[in-house]
């Protein structure tokens, strides 16, 4: 029974083409399915990742719907989850980094202004502290280099590893070492008020 | 440079532990070693951050982005093919032109198609009139269509 309803399963034509691909070692661009899922386990983490980097939520939702149609259009049909989420995440990275550029080159970096007010946030036992660090958190941010964010970013808000880091930025894992130390410590001395 | 006891450090603040659901011996020894504290403080409040940014992130749905995605595809498709051809006409052009060229050089000039023509009484400027359009319809073609 198992072995009839296997031979008269239907087999469609993306079947056979998505067979031929990985016959041939090629790949074939995403299925809906498969996007819409791997989107609904990311999509958040990397817009915050975005807002984080940029300072501006309103073109972290530009660059999201971006990243994920160049990332779409990288055919990474085959790739392991941890290589496809490298591969977003750099390329989200990559997006920021020319805006970047284009916005150094038209006028000064502003502060980030994407956080709610403080105030606005909800009043329960902590919340004050809470809303203070994440004042301070986004005034230290802004001081530090967008590497610097990037890399803080990825290395203690998501917890990515040094190898991680290393090939979403494009560095090697032992320059991930030594900058995050550096970065993480300038941080530290910024959210203490103070320079060491 | 870096403290061997980071990673405990690190698996404490990653859990939500950091620092009211820590042993006193942890406590202790972040309060007394620089590269730990510096962990402590980066990492509590960036998971903190995450948190919330997370929790308030409002993306779009995962059907509209794919449904976006494959609307850019196929302009984008469209568009390479529109450049294809754009370019394709350019090259006839060139050739075109090049070949008269080379027609015109070989044969000197228009005189021998005043001989071929002769039986006709065609004139020159007849002629290079009626030629005119074939060689400038391509380059018509290609500027009417590349718009981009």
């Amino acid at each position: 029974m198992n072995v009839l309803s296997y031979v008269m399963r239907e087999t469609t034509i993306p079947d056979l083409e998505r067979q031929a691909a990985a016959e041939a070692g090629a790949s074939l661009p995403m299925d809906e399915e498969t996007f819409r899922a791997f989107y609904d386990r990311t999509a958040r983490q990397v817009w915050a990742y975005l807002s984080k980097i940029t300072g501006d939520t309103h073109l972290a939702d530009d660059l999201l719907q971006e990243a994920y149609y160049r990332f779409y259009r990288a055919r990474t049909e085959y790739a392991d989850e941890s290589h496809r989420r490298n591969s977003l995440y750099r390329i989200a990275t990559n997006l920021a980094r020319d805006n970047g550029r284009r916005k150094r080159r038209g006028r000064d970096v502003e502060l980030p202004d994407d956080d709610a007010d403080p105030k606005d946030l909800p009043i329960d036992a902590g919340t004050a502290d809470r809303a203070a660090h994440r004042t301070d958190l986004k005034r230290a941010l802004a001081q530090l280099r967008p590497a610097q964010r990037e890399m803080l970013w990825l290395a203690y808000a998501q917890g990515s590893s040094h190898e991680e880091i290393a090939e979403v930025l494009g560095l090697t894992r032992g320059s991930v070492k030594a900058l995050l130390f550096r970065a993480r410590r300038k941080l530290a001395d910024l959210l203490r008020g103070g320079v060491r | 440079m870096n403290c061997e006891r980071e990673a405990e450090v690190w698996r404490a603040i990653e859990a939500r532990h950091w620092p009211e659901r820590c042993d006193e011996e942890l406590r202790a020894h972040v309060a007394s070693c620089e590269s730990c504290a510096d962990l402590a403080e980066v990492a509590s409040v960036m998971v903190d951050e995450n948190d919330e940014t997370v929790r308030a992130a409002h993306v779009p749905a995962s059907g509209m982005v794919w449904w976006r995605a494959q609307m850019r595809l196929r302009q984008d498709a469209a568009r390479t093919v529109r450049r294809t051809i754009s370019i394709v006409q350019a090259a006839a052009v060139f050739i075109a032109l090049a070949g008269a060229s080379i027609v015109l050089k070989v044969y000197g000039g228009f005189t021998w198609m005043s001989s071929v023509f002769s039986d006709v009484h065609f004139s020159l400027p007849l002629i290079v009139v009626l030629a005119a359009p074939l060689l400038l319809a391509p380059a018509v073609v290609y500027f009417a269509v590349s718009k981009d």
